[in-house]
């Protein structure tokens, strides 16, 4: 076994509490499956028949039930988080690091992506890499002309600075916009190794990982990570120019003396013997000179989604509503049915539709573009476009409905057209009502 | 029927930087020889090779030499003559921009047209491809205004001509230029945060050099001419790249295909490094057997990348190593070695003599058992017997160099330049031909010592390493005034003539109101230069009326003491626009002049000015050496009177000093 794969499924969604609430994030519908179905589909894909789950402890029972009925022939490996505790990424890691015996992949649960695997695999595999991250550049494309329901303020993304070395994919650089005020600032010694560098303020990290075994050792002694992406992926990317401390070299001679606790990356690097020699007795001329005898140690690649391919992160509601408008095709594209066989639906006017188990869809209704969660009941002469309808969403009869969220167990009632709203969870909205662009919660009507 | 374009190409025959002096005494820099060959042949033979049919020479230091030069040139059917119209523009410019302006007054260019310098030394193949991504450039962007050239280097190397810049990765628009400090080690690049934001792809890039080649747009000419305080490549691009909104133009980058060569003759060092380049024919065509500048084959080529005429005589039993080229009738006598160095005209040598890694030019005679290593040598130099000469040494023309001496880095002279009277101390004289320059200079030279070392771990070729001497050689008035100095022999800064009259009272008038306002420095320094190009006032007088100005301020002549209210100009507008003028040795003596003007016309400041002249020593604004040597040279009597003891004290401190 080559890669072993984990998901981290025990977020919760901060940046869009409101259409996640008290369900799982991982169990968000997208399509006619829940988020971490997507995860769990690409490791399926490519030939993963075990995968760790990471969950937090409150909500495993429930993540477990719904991930046992996927139509995926894996075995799953649940690991709880305890609830009271903030785990970080790294944290979480840290935790499943004595479960790891094998390089990793690394996904989070709410990454959803047709990208293909294998350029990937090779560009771990053929630079002997301690970390591939996968990049994607299409979101902003993505996210014109789409109307977020319920939301007025406008969409303002988080933008990472990313620098890749343009002759190799070198990932040689991670900031956050944010990090920096007027000036951008970039170490000179960067510069002067890689000569050109590329930086890239459209890519957004797309939290999937091809990890060395090593690093997970590294982290499982240091406490000093509490997330990958902020904290362990900086901190490799920053090493790999920095030279190992001479200790590790003097090591044998003075092992009384070299201090343990000082937990230093470069001791966890493994390296076949055989690697060893060929640095050894290499005689090119590059390998002598000061630049690449390190950087050889740590190396971190970056790989960039290509244009043709869909890779998204579900973490805002904005990228909520992308994903359930793209669903369909890319539901075709993994030859899985869009609409669950025991659903009832009369209806004839009925395209690019999504409908999981268990929905009644009446007759003469239409319906277009939506996505329908578990045990949804539509009533007759309703009108359903562009909307997303989570888990037993009752719709009464001659509903009209445009560009709306709506969530678990709410009920419209009869004759209401709302348009690009957002209705919370067991919300009722009462008979005729007309309303657009409200977020309709328990507490009444708030308007953001 | 349309009219076919012709291409056109602007060359500038200056440097505008004193790294040739003393050569460019005498003659023109772009005359230097290079292999035996002057300068600007490269790159006229370039722009012929590149099929450009109009060149405008713009020369401002002897272009009677540089006219003569072509003229020849024509007649003679030099290669780069053929299908090539070559017209030289003599005219008296102290930078890029100047000449850029001259050549928008007179408006001859009709369309893109090729800048280059004729420093530039390159085998580029501007046409078709470059020139196309330019035109490509301004279809898509109107505003384009000039594609520059770059190329790329191997990292790590630093002759000051190094880039870093910016660029958005799909288009190539520039985004950021600096230019690398040949001796700093940065730590950090700082890049505005702006440009990543507003381009989603930006390529930075550490590997470039700056050959000094671009192509610019009609456009160009005029954002020269609006811009009076562009004058360098640099500060255009700067100028254009920084304030994008304002200028409402945009440069783009292209790189040279890694197989062509380009390269800057910035400085000696640089003229030694491309010279081996010539050599060793990363240049190809250009090399020396194919002839640059003639029509004959004047080499022949052997091998070790050896270039020998056929009338050389060459001793027996002398070995010549490598990279040597030999023009004609070169005499070298027995048991002399020859290694990397390029022999001009006429050369002699004579016996047991070892020549490494040097330049000599036409004409010059080397004696029995010299030895020359890392050295230039001018033309109709003699050398007599047992001399040492090493470290970069410079000889100028016509010296003669007694026997059995010893030089090292330094720098030597046929005579003593005439127009500096007060440097006459800076020189030794060594004979009747040969004065010796000497310079206080252990700092900087400590310093270019410490980089060098630094270059020479670095690079496993020390040896072939020239050292020079620093390569300004500080002893001009101003950085300026050479091109000046037909104007103000006198130093007539005193006459008020009516145009300077009106000038200082524009003056007075930003200074009052950029003060009162307190707005941008940065503005009033282009106020003042837009008003010195309107009244056509030389640079040393702008400095002294700039110090007038300021002791002419209202607050100023309204304030009890006047010192404390020129403290208060000072505060505001001394470190962008006081400094900005009063900077080099003639400045200071502008300045000087005008504040003793100032106190002559106010007796509220006269007897201030032994104070005055201390808080602008204490600002330094003005240098000792400078205040001592100047007060020596007036002949004001009540001057002399009032500044005695500051004179006494400064002496004393000094003297302290080099204790």
């Amino acid at each position: 076994m080559e890669f072993q794969a984990v998901i981290f499924a025990a977020g919760i969604g901060t940046r869009f509490r409101d259409i996640v609430a008290s369900r799982p994030k991982c169990l968000l519908p997208v399509g006619s499956f829940p988020l971490i179905f997507y995860p769990l589909n690409f490791c399926s894909k490519y030939g993963f028949e075990e995968v760790i789950i990471i969950v937090l402890e409150s909500q495993k029972t429930e993540i477990a039930q719904r991930v046992s009925k996927l139509p995926l022939k894996m075995k799953y490996d649940f690991v709880c988080l305890n609830q009271e505790e903030d785990y970080g990424t790294a944290d979480a890691l840290r935790l499943v690091a004595d479960r790891i015996k094998t390089d990793v992949l690394l996904i989070s649960c709410d990454t959803i992506t047709d990208v293909d695997f294998y350029p990937l695999l090779n560009l771990f595999r053929t630079n002997d890499a301690s970390c591939v991250a996968l990049f994607d550049s299409g979101s902003e494309e993505n996210s014109n002309n789409i109307v977020v329901p319920g939301v007025k303020a406008k969409h303002k993304a988080e933008r990472d600075l990313v620098g890749i070395d343009s002759k190799n994919n070198r990932l040689l650089f991670l900031a956050s916009t944010t990090d920096f005020q007027d000036n951008f600032s970039l170490p000179a010694h960067l510069l002067r190794s890689f000569g050109e560098v590329d930086i890239y303020s459209n890519l957004t990290d797309a939290h999937m990982y091809l990890i060395k075994h090593w690093v997970i050792n590294y982290i499982s002694k240091s406490e000093k990570f509490s997330t990958i992406k902020g904290e362990l992926l900086p901190f490799i990317i920053k090493k790999q120019l920095s030279k190992p401390p001479a200790a590790v070299t003097n090591r044998g001679l003075n092992i009384s003396e070299v201090n343990f606790d000082t937990n230093d990356i470069f001791d966890h690097i493994e390296r076949a013997e055989l690697e060893k020699r060929i640095q050894e007795t290499n005689l090119s001329p590059k390998s002598y000179s000061k630049k690449s005898k390190n950087s050889e140690m740590i190396k971190c690649f970056a790989y960039v989604a290509p244009q043709n391919s869909f890779c998204m992160r579900i973490n805002t509601i904005l990228n909520y509503c992308i994903i359930n408008k793209k669903i369909a095709s890319l539901l075709t594209d993994f030859n899985l049915p869009l609409i669950s066989k025991n659903a009832t639906i009369k209806s004839t006017q009925i395209t690019d539709c999504c409908v999981a188990e268990n929905c009644t869809i009446a007759e003469k209704t239409s319906i277009k573009n939506t996505i329908f969660g578990i045990g949804c009941h539509i009533e007759q002469r309703t009108r359903i476009n562009d909307s997303i309808l989570m888990s037993n969403v009752n719709v009464e009869e001659g509903v009209k409905l445009e560009n709306c969220i709506i969530c678990d167990k709410a009920t419209i009632k009869m004759g209401s057209t709302l348009k690009n709203c957002l209705v919370g969870h067991n919300f009722i909205v009462t008979e005729n009502t007309i309303k657009e662009r409200v977020h309709l919660t328990g507490e009444g009507f708030m308007e953001i | 029927m349309e009219k076919k374009e012709i291409i056109q190409a602007v060359v500038v025959a200056d440097n505008f930087s004193e790294c040739f002096k003393p050569f460019t005494t005498f003659n023109s820099p772009a005359l230097l020889p290079l292999v035996n060959v002057p300068m600007i042949s490269y790159v006229l033979e370039t722009l012929n090779r590149n099929s450009v049919e109009e060149v405008w020479i713009v020369s401002s230091t002897f272009p009677e030499k540089v006219r003569e030069f072509i003229k020849r040139g024509i007649e003679e059917h030099l290669t780069w003559s053929v299908g090539m119209n070559v017209q030289v523009i003599a005219c008296e410019v102290r930078s890029l921009g100047d000449a850029m302006r001259e050549l928008d007054g007179k408006g001859m260019i009709r369309g893109d047209f090729i800048l280059m310098n004729f420093d530039t030394i390159t085998n580029a193949k501007l046409i078709p491809s470059i020139l196309k991504a330019h035109k490509d450039n301004c279809k898509r962007d109107k505003e384009t205004a000039m594609t520059v050239v770059y190329n790329k280097i191997s990292s790590g190397q630093r002759t000051g001509n190094e880039v870093v810049i910016a660029t958005n990765k799909r288009t190539k628009r520039l985004l950021f230029h600096q230019r690398i400090h040949p001796t700093n080690k940065e730590e950090k690049f700082k890049f505005p945060l702006e440009i990543f934001l507003d381009n989603k792809e930006v390529s930075l890039h550490h590997d470039l050099i700056d050959p000094q080649i671009a192509i610019c747009s009609t456009s160009a000419l005029p954002l020269f001419s609006d811009n009076f305080d562009y004058d360098t490549r640099d500060q255009f691009i700067r100028g254009i790249v920084m304030d994008q909104e304002l200028q409402a133009a945009s440069i783009y980058v292209e790189q040279l295909p890694i197989d062509q060569y380009a390269a800057k003759v910035s400085d000696w060092i640089a003229y030694h490094t491309i010279s081996q380049d010539i050599m060793n024919r990363w240049v190809y065509p250009l090399v020396p057997d194919m002839g640059v500048c003639a029509l004959k084959q004047q080499y022949l080529f052997l091998k070790n990348n050896i270039y020998r005429n056929n009338s050389v005589k060459v001793a027996r039993n002398c070995s010549i190593k490598n990279d040597v080229v030999l023009h004609e009738n070169v005499n070298i006598g027995d048991e002399s070695l020859l290694a990397r160095c390029v022999l001009g005209k006429n050369c002699i040598v004579g016996k047991n003599c070892t020549i490494r890694n040097a330049y000599i030019f036409d004409n010059t005679k080397i004696s029995d058992n010299c030895k020359l290593e890392n050295c230039i040598i001018g033309a109709s130099v003699l050398i007599n017997e047992d001399c040492t000469i090493k470290n970069g040494t410079v000889i100028t023309n016509d010296c003669i160099i007694m026997k059995k001496e010893e030089h090292s880095g330094s720098l030597i002279q046929s005579k003593i330049p005439d127009d500096d009277d007060y440097l006459q101390d800076s020189f030794e004289k060594l004979n009747d031909k040969a004065y010796k320059y000497i310079e206080n200079r252990e700092s900087t030279r400590n310093d270019s010592e410490d980089d060098l070392d630094d270059q020479e771990d670095d690079d496993n070729d020390a040896e072939v390493y020239i050292k020079l001497i620093p390569k300004v050689p500080n002893y001009e008035s101003s950085a300026y005034s050479s091109e000046t100095d037909s104007d103000d022999d006198e130093n007539d800064v005193g006459v008020a003539q009516e145009d300077s009259i009106i000038f200082l009272t524009e003056v007075i008038d930003s200074l009052k109101r950029g003060f009162d306002e307190k707005s941008n420095p940065d503005f009033l320094i282009l106020e003042i230069n837009s008003s010195r190009y309107a009244y056509n006032i030389q640079l040393n007088e702008v400095n002294f009326f700039v110090i007038k100005a300021c002791f002419n301020l209202p607050v100023v002549l309204d304030h009890a003491d006047a010192l404390e209210g020129f403290k208060q100009v000072y505060n505001y507008l001394g470190d962008k626009v006081i400094k900005n003028y009063i900077k080099g040795d003639g400045a200071m003596v502008d300045c000087l002049n005008a504040i003793v003007e100032c106190c002559e016309e106010s007796e509220k400041l006269k007897p201030k000015l032994m104070k005055t002249l201390h808080f602008l020593y204490n600002e330094d604004i003005l240098t000792e050496d400078i205040i001592i040597s100047w007060y020596e040279d007036i002949d004001k009597n009540w001057v002399k009177v009032a500044l005695n003891k500051f004179i006494t004290w400064l002496q004393q401190e000094s003297e302290s000093d080099s204790e």
